[in-house]
């Protein structure tokens, strides 16, 4: 075991059990897994990518790049989660992934004997021949071979959240500065967030043996976040990683609900907020740089930073002969931190020449590591010391460090450059990189926990000031003023073997000298071709130390060479929180008619109409195939009455003095003379000139119309009109309001439609309500009105009542209609009653098609200005070869068309080149006993009688068909004027 | 992206639908065919600072006239697009 | 001659649904009618309305309330006046003045009250709610749908239209009892 008896902030009372890779372990409250696992004497915990070269965890935070794990079991199971951010809990099951069958013998590990031909850029050259062995054998097994953790396969269980939430100021980071920036801004009354991805107040506070205000930085950073936590104006959110910078001061933030409990109980996993902060005060810390130097990869060689962590906060000796190889003064605190706990430390290993360590153990300065040794850990290590010898040092554990990199990631996703510091040799975000956000602390090249606290506190008193808050000073905490001196040094030269400057994704120095003499030298293309800081640390280990080789190669400075873009997110974020509340019924509103209850009793099937669900039919007693339905549906439409809700239909309340002008504006054809007690058939069209939407409209009284547009165009044609009404004539005088929410309307047609509702209806004679007349109506004492209007071509009304009662009037209306041999119909049958009368719908009014297309040119007034009027004058609108709209039916021997079967002449091939039009709605017609369709055709309109072929040649389905006019059905019209 | 919409106060860009060209304000008198189809189809493809048109359609429904740095996104005013027609008469 | 009476559907939620530290419920006001004024007829309809129903039209993003009848704005030079009114005496009186359109069926009122009110609407709605005092109402998107949001001295009253009062209630209910659940951890 290598917990120490005291200290850290673990609970050494209780004990949880946890399994890796079948084996159980335990754990204590505060232990991460990667913590449990250490103090366990797990050093093994995961296989390298592409070489599955054993490797163990090399950092204590969310940028660990190598301790990668699958966390719990079946469909519960998340890939490809860092261990040292996991939160061990009781049962929980943890296992390594990338390796077969174990960790410990990998097969796959042969991958490390075939490197010299798995380079970088090797899948580009190697398996390039032949090319059907590409994707059939070469990419299969590389992909087998070369990865991460498993996905379950399964859909995930887990529930998430999303929520948006407000400030005044947002602090991402909850260390020294974070926490004084928050205090500060707190005590000013600021409404603040706090988010910090950890799950304990503090970052490195948390982590170093050092004092604040007194007292120990861990017992300080507990006392402020409680006193935080008391304030009514702080949120204080822990596991909450914030995740990108948008515009407009809004961040993506992902909270760990329940991630690190066994059981949440429907709680949600985890929830992605939406921020939107007036000011942001980036303190997320910084992290340490790895050096680059042969066999740098093993475990137990890790961040000194990280050794810190593992020993102050988690009670944790990451090994028991510990060496420590740097370039700056931190290497030194590692070492004296480790020998105060009483551990051995064999060697101090200084890159610098100029230091005189003052560090109680062997040192060797001017020295570097050039190599180590050991089987699945490290076991010993070589040194390279000033005079040109080599000296072997025996560690079970490699503390190193390399410098400090900010961790500015955030300050890049709006398109922001970092700016260069050469005496931290490290990128520090440039100012203004995102609006309303300042950099504090050690994010900010600011290392010293003083100059933290300070930096912290003067952004939060800036944001106060800005905020017009009242200012408030804090005293600063007496802390540790030391910023640490560090010598650039990225990796050992002149050395054999290879040096690893991206862990996650097995890419070396030499990797990078071969991208370079390849020629791919700027950093985005060297990072494609190496694939050097993709995957899921997205090269926060990797980025600088590539960066300053290929800037060496070369002979380019570090800012020359430049740095990638980051982008979000910062860390990965699970598609579940992204997509939450998405899946299901969040996909999309649904909007239920008020017969929605009603038609599914009666067993309607039902279909998506934009966000509405509508019947599609409904079947009775024996039939089991949608046209049985469907063609008695029609039938009994056209000998009897059917009754089917339209209260889809967009239902627009147009009023005001110039409401006449505005529709003649709108509308192709005139409306201003229209009477009371009277609807028209009205076109629209876009401005250039193609058709927008058709429908009806009803003048309901002086200056007041109700205009209604199909249901998926209810939103565009408001919009439009909208748009119309605001933007090209406010000197109008007219209001719209939407109505389709107030009415429930049902249409009621046939034959016998008259005869049903001369039960209902005092006076329904063809003199009060003649076609395309209409009225209010007064249905068992409940106001309504009747439009006799016809989407069928037979006798037909639509009654609209106050959508309350709609649900009633079906019964009711269905119930008559059954009494009189007719029914309820649906979306189908309505489809082909329309098609037997030629009537359109967005199938044909697509977006590409004129009015004149339709055969409606005699709509288009001449005596007016309106929307698209100019435009639809354009030669080419005005071809007599466009296609136009015609009816098809067959006359060979093949019967069936179908729906997107383009047009050819009976001789010609089916090609693109001989295209005559397309199919746009077909149908079976009982009234007909045949398949009929509404077609498009080059100059359709002149070769009614003609001969052509519909082909389908998905289906295979090839059709002779004649063109005739689009009114299959009474072309004269006189039933529906009966 | 947050707009301040002249009625609602500053709302997400969810809230809003983008239609164009604060150009689409201007559509020609009379029946000139190359006016509209200027008007139609002719746009500028301008870096910086651009006058365009959003609806607030899940707000207050006012169309609005928004100068927007297309290139930083940024937003620097937002007016109600019937008063900027209404003075430009 | 009819024999028979329309009757209204049932409200979409029956007995309020209480989970953790909130209660969602729904009431169905007597009417709902929107008014929007004609050009330069503002003072004319705020006149009328003061007559009538001894009531201003609020200015923009308020509501007003005499006993138990509101006037709220509701969109670009549109209000809605809420509660017990007779349709036709109004409409009369604002002739010329005003469009007024019936719109009782069209929304139904939801209320959300409780500790957690503000902390459910917070997963459904992107408003700024905190900024959001009595008095005032927003016109807003909710869970994806147009949405009137009015502050309560108990939590939010929320307008959404009928037909999608089934998805508002089905979101709602979810986002009370994950945070219910997230509370209990």
């Amino acid at each position: 075991m290598n917990r120490f008896p005291t200290g850290g902030l673990i609970d050494r009372d209780i004990s949880i059990p946890f399994t890796f890779d079948g084996q159980t372990y335990t754990a204590h409250p505060g232990d991460t897994l990667a913590s449990a696992l250490l103090a366990n004497g797990v050093r093994l915990m995961g296989r390298s990518f592409k070489y599955h070269r054993p490797r163990g965890v090399l950092t204590a935070g969310s940028e660990e790049p190598n301790a990668l794990m699958e966390i719990g079991i079946g469909a519960d199971c998340t890939p490809n989660t860092r261990a040292t951010t996991q939160e061990v809990y009781n049962g929980m099951v943890a296992q390594s992934q990338n390796r077969f069958p174990t960790l410990k013998a990998d097969i796959l590990a042969v991958n490390d004997l075939l490197s010299p031909f798995l380079g970088a850029g090797f899948y580009y050259k190697t398996f390039m021949w032949p090319k059907k062995f590409w994707e059939a054998i070469y990419e299969p097994i590389i992909r087998r071979a070369a990865g991460l953790g498993r996905l379950s396969g399964q859909a995930d269980t887990a529930d998430y959240d999303k929520a948006w939430a407000y400030c005044d100021v947002l602090i991402i980071g909850g260390g020294p500065a974070g926490l004084m920036a928050a205090l500060t801004a707190a005590k000013g009354g600021a409404k603040i967030i706090l988010a910090d991805e950890d799950f304990i107040i503090g970052g490195r506070l948390n982590s170093e043996q050092t004092e604040v205000d007194g007292k120990h930085s861990q017992r300080w950073a507990a006392e402020v976040a409680t006193q935080l936590a008391e304030m009514p104006n702080v949120r204080v959110m822990t596991r909450t990683t914030v995740t990108g910078a948008y515009d407009g001061g809004t961040y993506g933030a992902v909270e760990r609900v329940g991630d690190h409990i066994a059981d949440a109980h429907g709680a949600p996993r985890q929830i992605f907020w939406r921020i939107v902060a007036k000011h942001t005060i980036l303190a997320a810390g910084a992290t340490e740089r790895p050096i680059a130097f042969p066999n740098n990869d093993r475990p137990g060689i890790m961040l000194a930073s990280a050794v810190r962590t593992y020993a102050h906060r988690y009670g944790v000796a990451a090994g028991q002969r510990v060496a420590v190889f740097t370039n700056n003064d931190d290497g030194w605190r590692t070492a004296r931190d480790l020998m105060a706990l009483g551990v051995t430390v064999t060697g101090l290993i200084d890159a610098r020449t100029d230091v005189a360590p003052d560090v109680d153990c062997p040192v060797f300065t001017g020295a570097a590591v050039v190599g180590t040794g050991g089987r699945l850990g490290i076991e010993r290590l070589s040194v390279r010391t000033s005079d040109g010898s080599i000296q072997q040092i025996n560690a079970d554990c490699l503390a190193v460090s390399g410098g400090w990199n900010p961790s500015l990631h955030l300050t890049g996703h709006m398109g922001g450059k970092p700016t260069w510091r050469e005496d931290i040799a490290a990128f520090v975000p440039s100012p203004d990189s995102i609006p309303n956000l300042v950099t504090v602390g050690a994010a900010n090249g600011t290392f010293s926990t003083l100059g933290a606290l300070k930096e912290g506190m003067a952004a939060a008193k800036a944001a106060l000031k800005n905020l017009r808050l009242k200012q408030v000073r804090p005293k600063v905490p007496a802390a540790d003023d030391a910023q640490g001196a560090v010598t650039a040094f990225w990796h050992v030269p002149d050395v054999k073997g290879r040096s690893w400057l991206d862990f996650q994704n097995d890419v070396t120095v030499k990797d990078i000298a071969v991208a370079h003499r390849e020629n791919f030298r700027s950093v985005e293309h060297m990072k494609r071709y190496t694939t050097l800081g993709m995957a899921t640390d997205q090269g926060k280990m990797s980025n600088m130390g590539a960066l300053a080789v290929m800037s060496a190669l070369t002979g380019q400075s570090i800012p020359e060479t430049g740095t990638t873009i980051f982008r979000p997110p910062y860390t990965p974020v699970q598609m579940g929180a992204l997509g939450a509340g998405a899946a299901g019924k969040g996909f999309a509103p649904e909007r239920l008619t008020t017969s929605h209850d009603w038609a599914t009793s009666r067993g309607a099937s039902m279909i998506e109409v934009g966000l509405w669900h509508r019947a599609s039919w409904f079947p009775r007693e024996g039939e089991t195939y949608w046209r049985q339905s469907c063609d008695r549906e029609v039938k009994m439409v056209r000998e009897a009455v059917g009754v089917c809700d339209v209260s889809t239909l967009g239902k627009i309340d147009i009023q005001g003095p110039d409401a006449g002008v505005f529709l003649d504006r709108v509308y192709t054809n005139v409306f201003s003379t229209l009477k009371v007690g009277k609807v028209r058939y009205g076109l629209m069209l876009r401005e250039d000139g193609m058709v927008l939407d058709d429908g009806t409209t009803a003048c309901i009284g002086q200056n007041h119309y109700v205009m209604t547009t199909t249901t998926g165009a209810t939103g565009p044609v408001m919009s439009h009109l909208e748009f119309c009404a605001q933007c090209l004539w406010p000197e109008l005088d007219v209001t719209m309001i939407s109505v389709t929410e107030q009415w429930a309307q049902i249409a009621v047609a046939g034959p016998k439609s008259r005869e049903l509702l001369a039960g209902l209806i005092d006076d329904i004679s063809n003199e009060s309500f003649p076609f395309m007349g209409c009225g209010a109506v007064s249905i068992s004492g409940v106001n309504g009105r009747l439009f006799r209007i016809s989407y069928s071509g037979e006798l037909a009304y639509e009654i609209a009542v106050p959508a309350r009662y709609g649900e009633s009037l079906m019964d009711e209306l269905v119930k008559r209609a059954e009494a009189l041999g007719g029914g309820v119909y649906g979306m189908e049958a309505l489809n082909v009653l329309r098609i037997e009368k030629g009537f359109l719908t967005h199938a044909e009014m697509d977006g590409r098609v004129t009015a004149a297309d339709m055969g409606m040119s005699g709509m288009m007034s001449t005596k007016k200005d309106f929307i698209g009027k100019v435009s639809s004058q354009r030669d080419g609108l005005n071809d007599p070869m466009r296609e136009q709209l015609v009816g098809i039916k067959p006359t060979g021997a093949v019967r069936q068309i179908l729906g997107g079967s383009i047009m050819v002449n009976v001789d010609a091939d089916p090609i693109r080149e001989n295209m005559q039009g397309h199919v746009t709605s077909v149908c079976y017609s009982p009234t007909l006993d045949g398949m009929i369709g509404l077609a498009f055709v080059k100059g359709g309109h002149a070769r009614i009688g003609q001969t052509i072929r519909a082909v389908d040649l998905l289906r295979n389905v090839d059709t002779l068909c004649e063109i005739v006019s689009p009114q299959f059905h009474d072309p004269e019209g006189e039933k529906l004027r009966g | 992206m947050r707009i301040s919409c002249p009625h609602c106060g500053e709302r997400d860009h969810r809230e809003f639908e983008y239609l164009g060209s604060a150009k689409l304000l201007e559509r020609p008198d009379g029946g000139d065919r190359a006016a509209f189809h200027d008007y139609v189809f002719q746009r500028k493809n301008p870096t910086g600072e651009n006058a365009e048109l959003w609806q607030h359609v899940m707000g207050c429904s006012a169309w609005l006239h928004v100068v927007r740095n297309i290139t930083t996104h940024e937003i620097t005013a937002v007016k109600l697009a019937r008063d900027v027609k209404a003075a430009a008469r | 001659m009819a024999d028979f009476k329309l009757h209204p559907s049932e409200a979409p939620i029956g007995q309020p649904i209480e989970i953790g530290e909130t209660i969602l419920a729904c009431i169905q006001p007597a009417n709902i009618l929107s008014i929007a004024p004609f050009k330069g007829q503002g003072m004319a309809v705020t006149d009328t309305l003061k007559a009538v129903l001894k009531l201003a039209l609020p200015t923009v993003g308020k509501v007003t309330a005499k006993k138990h009848i509101r006037a709220m704005w509701a969109g670009q030079g549109q209000w809605f006046v809420v509660g017990d009114i007779a349709l036709e005496a109004l409409t009369e009186a604002l002739d010329t003045k005003a469009a007024v359109t019936d719109q009782s069926d069209a929304w139904v009122v939801l209320t959300l009250e409780g500790a957690d009110a503000s902390e459910v609407m917070s997963r459904l709605c992107s408003l700024d709610l905190g900024a959001l005092e009595q008095g005032q109402t927003a016109r807003a998107e909710f869970a994806h749908m147009m949405s009137c949001i009015t502050p309560t001295s108990a939590g939010f009253e929320i307008m959404i239209m009928r037909s999608f009062a089934k998805t508002a209630i089905h979101h709602t209910r979810e986002a009370m009892r994950k945070l219910a659940a997230q509370q209990a951890l």
